[in-house]
Order: C-alpha cells, then structure tokens, then sequence
C-alpha cells in the first residue's frame, strides 16, 4: 500500500540517483528533474484530453439513448486517436486578412495557463511538481491569463463572429473570474493558507465542501463558466455565432482549443478537489487514485450539465454574475469572518 | 353565402367596375377593374374578410389576371378577387402593402415570377430569384426547358 | 467616443438557419437595431415546373415543398384535383388520409420541438422527439417505401391500403408517445434558462399575426384559434372530438407549448379514426387522363405548419395551365425583420427557432 501509493515518488527519486549517478552537478540536475516534472505534466495533459473527449462523447451518446463512437478498437477507443490523426492531416486554412502571426499563436497560447496551472497542484502526498506556499494565489493568477487566447483568436481571425465570441469571452471571464476568488478567498481564511498541500492537509477530519458548502456552489458554477462550458459556453454558442472566436480555425488549431478546454476542465476540477473535497485524502487506496477519482466525478457532473441545459442569454449571463453570484461570495466571505473570529476566541 | 352587403355595395358604387363571377355556399368571386383595387380590398377586409391568404398571378396570354383570396377567421367564407391586367408591356397594380404586412411578400413573389409591378409597395425588389436576373420565369412566354442556362434567357 | 452598429450576415450558411436562410442583421453590440430576411437560395420553380407535367404526375413535387410533412402537402393537391374535378373519395381512403395526416404533423412537431431545443443550445433535446419521428417513419416507409418523399396520396384516394401491420404498429406508437410527451415536458418546461430564454421573447400580438398572415401553431399562440380542420373540415374532420390548442402570449414559449398540446390532440383523433375506420373502396373510379374542364380552384388544408393553400387553373388539356402553392413558411417568416428588433441575437435564434419553418416551402 505505501509502496504504491509512493509509485510516482520513488519514480522520480530513481530518476534523480541515475543523473547523480552519470555524475551532473546539482545545479544541472535540478534543471533536468524540472525538464522531467514538465514532461510529466504535459503527458497528463494529453492523456486528459484524449480520455474526456472519448469519454464525454460516451456520457452523451448514453444521455441521448445513443452508443456514441463504438467503431474503432474495444469500445471505440482509439476514436479519439484516428480524429487527432484526421484532424492532423486536415488543410489549414487560414483567412487572407487575418492577423497570420496572432491567428497563429494563439492555440498555443491557449495551452499555457491548464500547464502552469497544474504545475502547482498536488495530485497525492508530496506529489507535486513544485509545492508553492502561495499556490491558490499563483494557480488563480494564471488561470486568469486564459482570456488572452481567447480574445487573440477572435480578434486575429478578422471576422464578426468571431470578434462577437472573443468579445463575449473577455466579458464572461473576467467577471466570473471574481466569485471565483472570492470563494477561494474564504477557504483561504478557514485554512490560514495559500499553500495547497496544507489545504488539503486541513480536510482530514471533515472536507471544506461541508464548511462551506456556499462557497463550493459558487465556485462549481463559476468555474464551469470560467472553462466555457455549457449552460455558459457563450463564446462559441454553435447556433448563434457559428462557433464564436473558433470560426476561422480548422484543422489541428481547432484542435488544440478543443484539447485545451478539457485541460482547463481538469485543472477547474483538480483545484476543486483539492480546496474542497479533500485532495488525495481518503481510506483504502492510494492517495493519487482517490484524487484521480474526486477529479472525475466533478468531471462527470460538468459533462452531465453540458448534455442536459440549453445555454443561457448573454445579458442573463452577466446579471446572473454581478446581481447573484458575486453578492452571494461576498456575503459568505462576510458570515466566515464572523466564524472565524468567534472561532478562535471562544472555542 | 349571405353576403348581400357586398352585392349591394359593389353594384351601388362600381356598376360596371366589377362583376360577380360566381356564388356558392362558401366563396364568392369577384371580377373588377384594376382602377378600384385597393378600394373594394380595403372594403372587404372591412366587412370581416381580415385574413388575405394568397396574393398570386397568371399569365392568360392576352392578360395578366391578379388573384387574391381573402377569408374569414371565423366562418368558412372565402371571398376571391380577380382583377384583370391587359397592358403585357407595362403591366401595373396598386399595392396592398399598406393594408396587410403579408401582402408584401406576396407581392414581391408576383413581381418576381410574373413581373408585375405595384404601386405604392415600399420594397419592390425580387424575392426569390436574385438581383439582376433577367426574365420573369412564370410567364408563358419564358421556356420551362432549354438548352440555355436559366440567367442567359431574357 | 462614437460607436456605430455594424451588419452581420446570419446565413446562408449558419447552423441555425434551418436551410439556406440568408438574415442581414444591423446590431449595436449584440441588440439588433435592423434585419432584412432574403430568400430563394433553395427554389428549385416548382410551380413553373409543374406546368408541364400532367396532374397526377405534380404530386411528386409537392412532396418537395415541406419535407417534413410530405404526406399533408400530397393530400392538400389531390385535394384541390379532386376538388376541381368533383371527384367524391370513398370513406375508408378518407379516414386513411386522416390518420396519415395526423401522424404526418405528429412526426412534424417532433422535428420542430426538437430542433427548437437545440437551437437553444440543449443538444440532448433534439433526441428524444427524433426517436419519435423515426417509429413513424418507419412506419410510413413500410406503408408506401419512402421515409420523406412519400408521393401516397392519389387523385381520388391513397395509393395502397393500410394493412394489420400498420395499424398495430400504430397503436403501439401512440401507446408509448404519451410517456415521452411527459418525460419531455418534465425536462424543458420547467427548465430555468429554457423559460428566460423563451418567455417574453419575440412577442407578436394578435393584429400583427392577422396582418402579417401568420397561420398554424404561430397563429394560434396569438390568441387566435384558427384552424382549417375545425373552422372548413375536409376530409372527415368533423367526424372527431378534438381541441384546438391556443395559447394567448404569442411569444416563444406559447409557440412551443401549443405545438407540444397539438400533438396530444392528434393522438385523440388518430385513435378515434382508427376505431371508426370503414371496410371499403380506397380509390374513386377516375378516368385514365385526368382533365378537369377549364377553370379555377382555390383549395387549403391544415397543415403541419400552417394553412397550405393551392389555387389552380385548368385550361381543359391534361396538364395544369398554373399551380400555385401558398405555402405557410412563406408567410410566417415574412414576421422576422418586425419581431427581431431590440432583440438579442441570441432571442433572434431563439424566435427563428419557434416558427418551425422550412426552407423547401419558403422556396418553393
């Protein structure tokens, strides 16, 4: 059991004493080690989005009392393969007045904030590529820059409807990305930390979710809206802006948006594990697996909404934000400060 | 059908104007001249007639006939009005655009496919066929089957 | 610092457009402030096209008009056909068309709820009602070999009979529609975001639905309880006990609403012509080449849809001198550039949405 549970730190730790062995010097060493933590995390990424894509088209086609892609290999497994093969080989067409260089960059942009992010997340005991002790602070900081892609896209396209999505995405983001600190925000004066691992230390006995469950509500709300998910996914909104600030990409392009949201769908998901539902912790299996786990519920449940709500107004979108969300963290900040005080002076 | 405030109205005013082609239980139809069009439309829609169900137009080779149909929401009564276009040069009518928003479209459809024109229609354009197309294709003068593409005709 | 609106084509390529609806929107940020409807990118001169085929030989083309109710606009022609001949079709062929019809605007309101949902951004709303569909087109396609382009009926009656078969697979069908009228009632009725999303939104008064010729369910969420199959019964409409559904705002929800109260209606009357149906003849004695004696008709019938009417002209000769179709899409959306101001252009997808229009019939 401790031995499995440690399988990814012994991996390292074997990695680390074959480079000392060679013989580098530390300095070297500890750069290689990084190469190897971003390598991993970068097969986690690509390992994420090539499973939820298969498995949300297997939730939906069972929503829809349809089988979903059942073709190719066992259970249509390799589906998602030979669509990342297909959509390779796809022409790139790219508009004759779009901006080429932004038009260019920014799908890779895209990816950057999920990597960053995940970086700082501990997916068990000590399993974390870099353990900050402000790691909420970091995590919300790049997760933010996630709305500058998105703009790029739509603006570098040089299209209307696109320019509509990057527009309405600039919008939703931003102000969504407040109920999100807000809420983080509390959890951070029950903990009395911004580091992560000790968040999740703190839910040994009871998990934040039951401390706070207001704050958990509005955070799963506001991050569905954050990653564009339906009933928020407003910027691409299919029937009403073709495919929003997507409209001029195709091909591997389009792709890497569509890989990146689930990225950002995993990250959103691992951050609400992590500061609510008590991270790695849990009995009988190895931490990791128990984390890997809580992440797909929540991933379940954000596939599950998508299938089942149609996509709400813009301006219902906004009012939903500034007129409910946001006065509802502020006042759970509010009832949690009293909380605390009475907390620590009476108890 | 009951409709002798009509009758009465048409001759009193329009004696030899318009005529009463036929009468059943359910429809009565109407002969006039292009001249008082609109007047004896805007009568009928007055009189309860308020649903105009189709505007549309054929080509009797000697003639332009213009055909509308107006109903009753209430009972099955049908009155059809026919008005007789003899210029096949210049053909024109007055619109009823200005009575009934439906009329509009109807009209631009007649306009296009027939090629009459409506006086008093604030947006006389082509409908289905595009801007520039040369010919009004319902026409018995316009052949259905050729070897030329549809645009070279005209 | 000076703003100014800008135009934006909706169409003639877009997912929601249903077809090749082409929608130039003037919007000032996302409110709209103009709209212009253009159509015509899917007509195909049916009319003039049917100039020159004989009578029995046009109702393949109607077939083409509204293709998701093939079978009304067939019977809507034979109708006017018969009208003008003064053929008298025999009971049974009579009651046959009945149900057709019926199950043809059941299949219809499936297509249009459904795609109603997904317009709105709940994809898994369109397969419930699609699986619907299917069971009566499956049904049709073992009736006559066709699941859209039927071409069933004929002058004077239908062209085959309807067997055990069909009427056990019917009564099967209806037996199970119900439970997913309420299991689709349950999952979109009281939906939060679907209510903000269609309630209140592309209102249109009775007068406007009067001028602008609205007819079918978008008329009858006006507060207007027109309809052809009580108002003028053709066929043997008469014959059943069935309500017209009304609703009274005359905005996106009623539009939905009342479509979702007619299909139960229809269940009513196919079961009452089920139970009545006759022994008997399925086709009038007509003679070999049908040619009515010179002259007109104007004809329309219920529609799927709305009111589709056929005004036809005779010259004496086997073929139709002029068919004209009046087809309800036409008219419905001519609405649009009215309703679609000050709206959203999220609520402008919503309002196309609820007319349930097609573009073969818009066409023509």
């Amino acid at each position: 059991m401790e031995f499995l549970d440690n399988i990814f730190l012994y991996g390292t730790s074997i990695i680390r004493s074959i480079i000392t062995w060679i013989g580098f010097d530390p300095a070297i060493t500890n750069m290689i080690m990084a190469a190897v933590y971003t390598v991993a995390i970068l097969v986690i990424c690509t390992l994420v989005a090539l499973f939820y894509v298969l498995y949300e088209r297997k939730l939906a086609g069972f929503i829809q009392y349809r089988p979903g892609p059942n073709k190719l290999g066992p259970f249509g497994l390799f589906q998602t393969v030979a669509d990342a093969v297909k959509l390779l080989t796809k022409e790139d067409i790219v508009p004759r007045n779009a901006d080429k260089a932004l038009h260019f960059l920014a799908p890779l942009f895209v990816f950057i904030p999920p990597i960053l992010a995940l970086g700082a997340i501990p997916f068990g005991n000590k399993l974390v590529a870099v353990d900050l002790n402000i790691g909420m602070l970091y995590i919300l900081a790049v997760t933010s820059l996630s709305t500058i892609p998105f703009f790029l896209a739509g603006w570098s396209s040089n299209n209307k409807y696109t320019m509509l999505g990057a527009m309405r995405a600039v919008s939703q983001k931003i102000s969504y990305e407040i109920p999100v600190i807000f809420s983080v925000l509390a959890i951070t004066m029950i903990a009395g930390s911004l580091n992560m691992s000790e968040v999740v230390g703190m839910q040994g006995k009871l998990w934040f979710v039951f401390v706070q469950p207001l704050s958990f509500l509005i955070f799963f709300i506001a991050g569905i809206a954050e990653t564009n998910r339906a009933p928020f996914d407003l910027p691409e909104g299919e029937s009403e802006l073709t495919a929003g600030y997507l409209t001029e990409y195709s091909g591997m392009k389009w792709a890497l948006f569509f890989l990146a949201e689930y990225c950002s769908m995993f990250v959103f998901s691992a951050m609400a594990t992590t500061l609510f539902l008590g991270g790695w912790l849990g009995p009988v299996l190895p931490g990791w697996m128990w984390f890997v786990l809580k992440v797909h519920v929540l991933m379940t449940v954000i596939i599950w909404i998508r299938w089942t709500f149609p996509r709400i107004r813009v301006d219902k979108l906004l009012e939903f934000n500034w007129k409910i969300l946001i006065p509802a963290s502020i006042l759970n900040i509010f009832a949690t400060g009293i909380g605390v005080y009475l907390f620590n002076n009476f108890f | 059908m009951e409709n002798n405030i009509l009758k009465e109205y048409i001759e009193r005013n329009f004696f030899a104007q318009a005529e009463i082609l036929s009468e059943t239980e359910e429809n009565m139809t109407i002969l006039a001249d292009k001249k008082i069009y609109k007047e004896i439309a805007e009568y009928i829609k007055n009189l309860g007639y308020t649903f105009l169900a189709d505007i549309t137009s054929t080509d009797n080779k000697d003639c332009f006939m213009v055909i509308c149909q107006f109903f009753r929401y209430t009972k099955n009564e049908n009155i059809t009005l026919k008005i007789k276009i003899e210029d096949r040069v210049n053909p024109e009518i007055d619109s009823l655009a200005g009575l009934w928003a439906t009329a509009d479209w109807h009209e631009r459809e007649v306009y296009d496919l027939m090629g009459i024109n409506f006086k008093g229609h604030p947006n006389l354009k082509r409908i289905l066929m595009w801007e520039g197309y040369k010919g009004h294709p319902l026409r018995k003068d316009f052949p259905a089957v050729t070897r030329k593409r549809s645009w070279e005709l005209g | 610092m000076r703003t100014q609106t800008y135009k934006i084509n909706l169409g003639p390529q877009h997912p929601s457009t249903h077809g090749v609806l082409h929608v130039v929107l003037e919007i000032d940020g996302e409110t709209i402030v103009g709209s212009e409807t253009n159509i015509g990118y899917l007509h195909r001169g049916i009319e003039k096209l049917a100039e020159n085929k004989k009578y029995p030989q046009v109702i393949p083309y109607t077939d083409r008009l509204d293709y998701l109710a093939g079978m009304s606009n067939n019977l809507l022609y034979v109708q006017t056909v018969e009208k003008m001949l003064g053929t008298e079709v025999p009971e049974r062929a009579s009651y046959i068309r009945v149900i057709i019809a019926e199950l043809m605007r059941i299949a219809n309101h499936m297509v249009g709820i459904g795609i109603y949902i997904m317009d709105l951004g709940a994809v898994t709303g369109v397969f419930y009602p699609f699986i619907q569909r299917e069971h009566i087109l499956d049904l049709f396609s073992k009736l006559c070999g066709s699941r859209m382009t039927f071409n069933y009926m004929r002058i004077g009656g239908v062209a085959v009979d309807i067997d055990e078969d069909f009427i056990r697979g019917t009564e099967i069908f209806l037996d199970q529609l119900p439970k997913m009228l309420h299991e689709y009632h349950t999952l979109v009725d009281e939906n939060e975001i679907f209510l903000s999303r269609t309630k209140n939104i592309g209102k249109i008064s009775k007068s406007q639905a009067e001028s602008f010729g609205l007819t079918g369910p978008n008329l009858r969420a006006s507060g207007l309880g027109y309809d052809l199959r009580k108002v003028a019964p053709y066929e043997v409409y008469d014959r059943f006990d069935f309500n017209i559904p009304v609703a009274y705002n005359g905005d996106c929800f009623d539009r939905y609403i009342v479509r979702m109260q007619e299909v139960e209606e229809s269940i009513k009357i196919i079961r009452q012509a089920m139970a009545q149906l006759p022994q008997g003849e399925i086709k009038a004695k007509l003679p070999r080449i049908i040619k009515p004696e010179a002259g007109d008709c104007y004809h329309q019938a219920e529609n799927p849809k709305g009111i589709l009417g056929c005004y036809l002209v005779s010259d004496g000769t086997p073929k139709p001198y002029r068919v004209h179709f009046r087809r309800p899409s036409f008219n419905n959306i001519s609405i649009f550039d009215e309703v679609a101001i000050g709206h959203k252009i999220a609520d402008f997808i919503a309002i196309m949405a609820s007319f349930d229009f097609v573009l073969g019939e818009v066409d023509a």
